[in-house]
């Protein structure tokens, strides 16, 4: 008698590796074996359609018959521990990185960044935001001292690639038109859409350095910094009544 | 030393502007009572949120449709050296790595 | 077997999925309850928790586990477990269950300390002693955690394994007498597994502990040929066959009215079609012996 351990290590290894074999003599019945491949289609069909939901511009970018080979691979190489699927995918940006036969599409990666960070913020922890009133009142001093953090949705992302014109129209985007050109991006869900905001460059240095937790000085001097000639007005007033902040925890 | 002062005058000015700037544009709340907006369901288009329907099922699938085929992997030692950003990956599980 | 393991209504409702959410927010139709995934809720904020919050202001609820994976040789992920309990905390369903089956391979299949990989679908258990004691135990370990009284589903079979001690109705009728749970009878797997294992499923149907039954599930399935023959396989993809129907009427004529659920996940319909089917099985309800007569 085989032990459950077994079977299941067995089983396992059978839908992940697309062969009958460790599954033949499990089953009573030798023409059974091959049903099992029914539990194979489950488990493949079902993690793709996620992945797909998951990962729209990169599965617009590779077109359905490279996606779903990357995805079998991805399963095969390197099963999810997540018992959810708002969690499935997250390793999947580092496992492209790691693909050889998606070597010469270096974009790939921030691609899949970009669509895992929107998958993120859907499912992140809502937040109060600081208001502008929060902050009227206070002495320039305190103003640069201040230490802000973004909502838990927003991330600013940075890549050599331009991944947001990518994720805005990816089906105009043939492999051999990408070129490099850094682009900045921010993922936010200030309410309960998910935005996809490109960035300036010193936007994205004053935000990153709060995501750091920087204070609010240090990151709007990184912005200058960046680029003198940043309106800094303009952008910092336009995120704090759009909701990007919280009060950092003390 | 006066050159930074005098900047991070600027950036605090810049930065007192900007909250005076901001109570003026649109509160922080949306008081639109719209229902799409209120729980997060996107018309058809690029903002759709990507994740609307991967969700669980408990049903099984009645249609083949995946495709196997060789898939090479660098070692995450190699991908550090070809100098991606990207942060080395350790989900690949040597042991069911073909 | 203390129950009762569900304070449903004994009524029809139908699983929710998400082309319809906002439907039954907007216009939510004359049902009592609704079932959900449990692990589609599993988010630290967003949409999906603020549509829940619509939604229990309308309906009653029910959380089905879809990722416990109760039959797994490891115990359940405290970290699920957490989550559960935490969804629970914030929703109060009036009924909790998730399935026997196992959705994890073994941990010390690859040594790796956060658990076995996910497989994703819920995998068949073979009939033995040993698997209705890791249930028992697993089940034991998900009521403690959650303070609830749960139901567990009995599955849809594809294919059976060697060295059964026990036929597929006593292995399930064993797991809920020695687990103290509740069953969430489902009819279509009653019928998947008969047809594709090559038993009587009335025979089946008749060994339930119908003293545990909380929730019926009703759904349709497809058929498929193989080299074995015809394989009906378990995608709630269509209305409810009428096979599926007549065990239905066996089972309820023995409970009398139950929370009765009919799912649809894949080829999902407008939301007219799924109220249809449901009006369907309240229909059998109320033709039940003592069932309050609807004036008409």
């Amino acid at each position: 008698m085989t032990g459950l351990a077994d079977i299941q290590a067995r089983f396992a290894a059978g839908v992940f590796q697309g062969s009958d074999a460790p599954l033949a003599d499990l089953v009573d019945d030798g023409r059974q074996a091959a049903r099992f491949a029914v539990y194979r289609n489950n488990t493949h069909a079902s993690i793709l359609d996620v992945l797909a939901d998951a990962f729209p511009t990169l599965q617009t970018l590779l077109g359905d018959r490279l996606f779903t080979r990357l995805v079998t691979a991805f399963i095969r190489n390197a099963p999810s521990r997540a018992n959810h699927l708002l969690d499935y995918g997250a390793e999947l940006p580092g496992f492209i990185a790691l693909s050889e036969p998606l070597a010469d599409r270096p974009w790939l990666v921030d691609v899949a960044r970009l669509d895992w960070t929107r998958n993120a913020a859907y499912a992140a922890a809502d937040a109060t935001p600081l208001g502008p009133s929060a902050l009227q009142g206070l002495t320039p001093e305190a103003l640069m001292d201040l230490r802000l953090s973004l909502i838990p949705s927003a991330v600013p992302l940075a890549s050599g690639w331009p991944v947001h014109a990518i994720w805005m129209n990816a089906a105009a985007f043939a492999d051999e038109q990408i070129r490099p050109r850094d682009e900045h991006v921010l993922v936010a869900r200030p309410g309960m859409q998910v935005e996809t905001l490109l960035l300036h460059p010193a936007e994205h240095a004053l935000l990153a350095a709060l995501h750091g937790c920087g204070s609010l000085g240090e990151a709007a001097m990184a912005a200058q910094e960046a680029d003198p000639s940043f309106d800094l007005m303009t952008a910092f007033a336009g995120h704090l009544s759009g909701g990007l902040f919280t009060a950092s925890e003390p | 030393m006066k050159t930074t002062s005098l900047k991070s005058l600027s950036v605090a000015a810049a930065l007192m502007g900007a909250v005076g700037m901001a109570a003026a544009l649109a509160p922080v709340e949306a008081t639109a009572a719209d229902k799409v907006k209120c729980y997060g369901i996107s018309k058809a288009g690029q903002n759709d949120c990507a994740n609307k329907a991967g969700t669980h099922s408990c049903a099984g699938q009645s249609t083949v449709d995946y495709d196997g085929g060789e898939w090479k992997l660098a070692t995450a030692d190699k991908c550090a050296e070809m100098g991606g950003q990207q942060t080395a990956f350790d989900g690949v599980n040597d042991k069911l790595k073909g | 077997m203390k129950g009762p393991f569900t304070s449903l209504p004994p009524t029809a409702g139908f699983g929710l999925r998400h082309p319809h959410v906002l439907d039954i927010i907007d216009r939510p139709p004359a049902i009592d309850w609704v079932e959900v995934h449990t692990e589609n809720y599993m988010v630290a904020g967003g949409p999906r928790l603020r549509q829940l919050d619509a939604i229990r202001e309308s309906f009653a609820l029910s959380f089905h586990g879809v990722g416990l994976s109760l039959g797994s040789v490891d115990e359940p992920d405290r970290a699920h477990l957490k989550r559960i309990r935490d969804l629970v905390r914030r929703y109060r369903p009036a009924a909790l269950s998730d399935h026997i089956a196992w959705v994890r391979a073994p941990a010390a299949m690859d040594g790796n300390p956060s658990g076995g990989p996910s497989l994703n679908d819920l995998l068949p258990l073979p009939c033995t002693e040993e698997a209705v004691n890791i249930l028992a135990r697993n089940i034991a370990i998900f009521q403690d955690a959650t303070g609830c009284q749960v139901m567990v589903e009995n599955p849809s079979m594809y294919a059976a394994f060697a060295g059964a001690e026990l036929d597929h109705a006593a292995f399930v009728a064993e797991t809920v007498s020695r687990a103290g749970c509740g069953l969430l009878l489902d009819v279509n797997n009653i019928h998947v597994s008969a047809h594709n294992l090559g038993f009587d499923a009335a025979g089946y149907l008749a060994e339930m502990p119908f003293d545990a039954v909380g929730e019926i599930h009703l759904a349709g399935h497809a058929e498929r040929e193989d080299a074995a023959g015809t394989l009906l396989i378990d995608d709630h993809g269509s209305r409810v066959r009428d096979a599926v129907w007549d065990l239905y009427d066996q089972a309820i004529g023995v409970t009398g009215p139950v929370p009765t659920l009919v799912e649809w996940d894949t080829e999902i319909p407008a939301l007219d079609v799924l109220l249809a089917e449901v009006a369907t099985a309240q229909a059998r309800l109320d033709a039940l012996p003592g069932a309050p007569q609807v004036a008409s």
